[in-house]
């Protein structure tokens, strides 16, 4: 039976990190329920978990799992999405602001508008010189 | 994270640099196979490793200290599920946690009897498929368990496993 989710995490009741699970799916028309199953190991059970696919497996992952249940597609590919930005190597309930990670990308953000403008003046000073070249020579 | 078969060594360029299937050993508590594939069965239970998740598995401690459980949910075919092989493949596997080749535990030697080593002694654990209308249009027994079973019995394992260590 489904366990209802627990009001506590089940690991209040030690001091250890969270468990990791290493989900390993394979080629079996049964793929399109492992979106479903990662949810519910990630948010029942409060564990981190990390999907490696077999070719068999991915036949089935780039086809029918889409169509079979979008809803849980679609939120599995937001964790793993938030996972990527985060630079966790794991889908897990990610907080937002839970690692630095996300500073990093602000910080790369600025550099690339600061690059940006850097440029901008760099090219109109090269072209306003070229262009008083050119109204002198005439 | 979701790792593809041919991402093996994508990271890996010189000496030094980090080896996917042990690194994915090494970070796991657990590892959960479902579906669990007649052909990846019979892979892991004769150590052949040609992806991240068999060269994991082959990989994976089985050594007294550093122990951790597997749990298997099967999905195949009905006849492909009643083979022999199925029961010898998994029984193979089963063995492993003893670190031997073989559970010869068990006295006797069905498909049923492999799930009741589902305890503290064995941390091979074997979620048994479902009876039903099959994807290939059969009815019997070979359908990967419900997702409650499978979240039920990862929960019981991690209890025993995982947070009495």
């Amino acid at each position: 039976m489904m366990t209802p989710p627990p009001s506590q995490p089940p690991h209040s009741h030690s001091s250890k990190r969270k468990p990791r699970i290493l989900l390993g799916v394979t080629g079996s028309v049964a793929t399109v329920k492992i979106p479903q199953l990662a949810l519910c190991l990630i948010e029942q059970l409060h564990v981190d978990v990390r999907i490696v696919l077999t070719h068999g497996a991915q036949y089935f992952w780039n086809s029918s799992v889409k169509t079979y249940d979008p809803i849980s597609w679609e939120r599995l590919m937001n964790k793993w999405k938030k996972c990527q930005e985060t630079k966790h190597n794991f889908m897990g309930d990610i907080k937002d602001g839970d690692d630095s990670a996300e500073g990093e990308l602000y910080l790369h953000g600025k550099i690339y508008i600061y690059i940006f403008i850097f440029t901008y003046i760099f090219v109109l000073t090269i072209f306003s010189r070229f262009s008083i070249h050119n109204e002198l020579r005439n | 994270m979701i790792t593809e078969a041919q991402e093996e060594w994508k990271d890996w360029n010189e000496m030094g640099d980090p080896i996917l299937h042990i690194n994915l050993r090494s970070w796991a508590d657990l590892a959960l196979i479902a579906p669990l594939s007649a052909h990846t069965l019979g892979k892991l239970s004769n150590g052949l490793c040609d992806d991240p998740l068999s060269s994991c598995m082959r990989a994976w401690e089985f050594s007294n200290e550093k122990k951790k459980p597997v749990i298997l949910a099967p999905a195949m075919n009905t006849a492909m599920y009643v083979h022999p092989l199925t029961r010898m493949q998994l029984r193979t596997i089963q063995g492993f946690w003893k670190g031997k080749g073989d559970n010869d535990d068990l006295k006797k030697d069905t498909l049923e009897d492999l799930e009741y080593q589902n305890n503290s002694e064995n941390g091979v654990w074997i979620v048994k498929p479902q009876s039903k209308m099959l994807a290939c249009g059969e009815i019997g027994d070979g359908a990967l368990a419900s997702v409650e079973d499978i979240v039920s019995a990862v929960e019981k394992c991690l209890k025993i496993f995982y947070y009495k260590s």
